[in-house]
């Protein structure tokens, strides 16, 4: 708690002062043209505000989208269903589940607010307009015009005066990404540092990087320069992807190499060396044109390394070749890929589009249908109890209990642990009741604007104070959701106590409902959105052994480093386990990207070479669709391939198919206890040609 | 079963002081045995929580009929 008050400072004050000034303005003008509930226009801009301009933006208009959206989804089942209660809650419950199975899927794309606003509204305008369908239509049309209304006073008060503009934000974390990087890249090059830092700064820079592509996507909306290289800073983006993946294979290879041969890691030193000093060299240009330039010292440097490759002769008698075959050749593609990244990153700087220009790669996130199914199904399955809950008890808040039953499920679906984060809200909405009922005694003594506006100054100050700490935006949001709801403030305020405790009771009841069969349909955690992402993992790597027409590398390692991303931020790499676990996730997108080489490189094979070649996708293809479980380990059928190829000849593509195959066993053995869950590791580990036989076979 | 609440002269279903005492009851309890450790031995924690709740009420509203 302390930590989180020290983060105050004058930044979250003027984001606060902001907000409510907004609030205020939105609410005075609702109150002026009579809207019938002006504090969803003062709630709306609460919901909508957040630091950045940009996202203030984009949650605006999937906000507006949902809301028309859900208003004209339920005014058609008030036309079909209004006299049919239990048709009504079918159709509302149904449709809440459609909401929340597209929230799930898009994951954290802002379009995924759209399916939990258009779920919920449809909640909030359908039920009363149900029991009282004369109005239903100006009910509706309040309602949008309601939270358009604090929508544009939220946007524009938050893009006008003194912006926060998520692009001036996009720019410092580019020009900080690649120094990083540079950093990272020299201490994984000259092997420094602990398993866990090499972790932690591994982490570190996966999650900035997946950071970067959100921050593209809000700059674009707020600052219009950016908007025209938002393309290069795509491709950029998808650089970075691929240095990373080659910097952690050579860093994994080389302590694999040191491990195994010491004498041969101590004459790679000197240059990973020069290729870390390169590296460091390269970030000083600031043109395109010096980008372009190859200093003399990376020049030599490629030679060397081409001239310290391995013969062929060695590959065929020493397995340990292959090592330090693909340790050098990743690192030629390293310091290739690290000119163009410098290169590209040249042009954001001065905002010019490359002239040779490739169709940039879209970053690709994962997406977890079966997720998103289960979560509908307990969506529908809960507005369905609470619809039964008040159809047989005939009880006169159940409306308000079915619609806050609904607008839990459609806004916790997408957590990992949403039974303990609707347990909080649970919690915090008894908070907002307490707070609604002060001010219930409080308001009727007012009675102009101005009064009113001192009288709400202080609690919505403080949560506009709290909302700009993102850890505590779970905290704050039921009450202003709450608070706001249960103060409903209007022209015409009636102060029955009677009836607030009524309606605080539906809404606790509803929220309570929500709350209860999260944690009673969806009880596991994080434990199962990790298991969910390792089994998705073996699915990626089947289609990429699979049958099926080839996955573009662009593709395969957006949607592997998005899955990779999503498992650092649940797992701690300072336990051991967990970390073997993220080494292991690492070592899947190493295999992943074999398999590729290997389906591109099988047209250019003699024909003889394409039996093994087969034999290998089939045993990995069919290994990783069943999970690893009861399946032979495809290791034996991976070392047989190999030795086959080897014997066929030492064309520059056999070599290749050879070390990619090659590498794909070693990683498999290194991560045994992963990629073979069932089987005994001693097994798997010692399966037979191990590399430590070093004797020619 | 207690016919009525009165608060402040606003009347109020008597359920709701049963909903509320119950929640008051069960919180106290639900602390007392992660205390002691019980829901170690449970299998599915929320549900047990869930009808631990509903035990509860029904005995207080029988208690008082």
């Amino acid at each position: 708690m302390l930590q989180i008050t020290q983060q105050f400072g004058w930044r979250q004050g003027l984001f606060s002062v902001k907000t409510f000034v907004a609030a205020m303005l939105a609410l005075y003008i609702a109150f002026r043209l009579n809207l019938s509930q002006p504090s969803w226009s003062l709630t709306t801009v609460y919901i909508v505000s957040q630091p950045l301009a940009g996202m203030v933006l984009a949650k605006s208009l999937y906000r507006v989208l949902g809301t028309l959206i859900g208003a004209v989804v339920s005014l058609v089942m008030v036309a079909l269903f209004s006299n049919t209660p239990e048709l009504f809650c079918l159709a509302l419950a149904l449709w809440i589940g459609l909401g929340t199975f597209v929230s799930i899927y898009l994951r954290d794309a802002p379009q995924s607010y759209a399916g939990i606003l258009a779920g919920y509204s449809a909640a909030i305008i359908g039920l009363p307009a149900a029991l009282a369908p004369e109005t239903a239509f100006d009910y509706a049309v309040a309602r949008c015009l309601e939270i358009m209304l604090g929508i544009a006073c939220g946007a524009v008060m938050h893009h006008v005066i003194f912006p926060v503009r998520a692009g001036d934000a996009l720019r410092k974390a580019l020009d900080a990404t690649l120094p990083a990087m540079a950093r990272w890249a020299g201490d994984a090059l000259r092997g420094e540092g602990s398993e866990e830092k090499g972790l932690i700064d591994r982490r570190r820079i996966i999650s900035d990087v997946v950071a970067l592509d959100n921050l593209r996507v809000f700059a674009s909306l707020d600052t219009p320069s950016l908007r025209a290289v938002d393309q290069v800073i795509r491709q950029f983006e998808g650089q970075l992807m691929s240095l990373l993946a080659l910097l952690m294979s050579v860093y994994d290879r080389f302590a694999l190499l040191r491990g195994r041969r010491p004498e041969v890691a101590d004459q790679l030193r000197p240059l990973l060396e020069r290729a870390a000093g390169c590296i460091a060299s390269a970030l000083e240009a600031t043109t395109p044109g010096e980008a372009k330039n190859e200093s003399e010292a990376e020049h030599g440097l490629k030679a060397d390394i081409e001239a310290a490759l391995p013969s062929s002769e060695t590959l065929r008698t020493d397995p340990d070749g292959f090592l330090l075959r693909s340790i050098l050749l990743r690192l030629g593609d390293v310091i290739a890929l690290w000119r163009k990244a410098v290169w590209l990153r040249t042009h954001i700087y001065v905002g010019a589009v490359p002239e040779e220009d490739e169709p940039a790669p879209s970053l690709r996130p994962y997406r977890d249908v079966t997720l998103a199914t289960i979560g509908a199904l307990i969506s529908v399955v809960t507005v369905l109890a609470a619809s039964a809950f008040w159809i047989f008890s005939a009880w006169p808040s159940g409306p308000t209990a079915v619609t806050f039953a609904g607008i839990m499920c459609a806004i916790m679906g997408a957590r990992d642990d949403p039974a303990q984060a609707s347990a909080v809200f649970l919690k915090m909405t008894i908070v907002g009741v307490a707070i609604a009922a002060l001010y219930m005694i409080v308001l009727p003594t007012l009675s102009t604007f101005p009064a009113l506006i001192v009288a709400l100054a202080p609690f919505y100050l403080v949560c506009g104070l709290l909302l700009a700490s993102p850890a505590m935006v779970p905290y704050t949001m039921p009450m202003i959701f709450v608070g706001g709801g249960l103060l409903g403030l209007s022209n015409a305020m009636s102060y029955d106590f009677e009836a607030f405790l009524n309606s605080a009771l539906g809404y606790v009841v509803g929220i309570g409902i929500g709350a209860l069969s999260l944690g009673l349909l969806r009880p596991l955690g994080t434990d199962w959105a990790v298991q969910r992402i390792v089994s998705g993992i073996f699915t990626e790597l089947a289609e990429v052994a699979g049958p099926g027409p080839a996955v573009p590398r662009s593709t395969f390692e957006s949607r592997m480093f998005d899955r990779i991303n999503a498992l650092f931020m649940r797992l701690d790499p300072m336990l051991a386990d967990q970390r073997s676990t993220l080494q292991a996730s690492l070592g899947s997108l190493r295999i992943g990207l074999n398999i590729l080489v290997l389906r591109t490189l099988q047209q250019e094979l003699p024909a003889e070479a394409a039996v093994p070649l087969q034999q290998s996708f089939a045993a990995l293809a069919e290994y990783f669709w069943h999970k690893g479980r009861k399946r032979a380990w495809p290791v034996a059928v991976l070392e047989a391939s190999r030795h086959r190829i080897l014997e066929i000849g030492d064309t520059p593509a056999l070599t290749r198919v050879a070390e990619a195959l090659y590498n794909i066993e070693a990683t498999l053995r290194l991560h045994a206890d992963f990629f073979a869950p069932t089987t005994t590791h001693s097994e798997a580990r010692d399966a037979p040609g191990i590399a430590t036989n070093r004797t020619a076979s | 079963m207690i016919k009525e609440i009165s608060l402040d002269g606003v009347y109020l279903p008597p359920l709701l002081g049963y909903l509320a005492g119950t929640a008051l009851v069960w919180y106290l309890l639900r602390a007392l045995l992660g205390r002691l450790g019980v829901y170690r031995y449970v299998w599915h924690p929320p549900l047990f929580n869930t009808a631990l709740y509903v035990i509860l009420l029904s005995a207080f509203v029988t208690a008082t009929l």
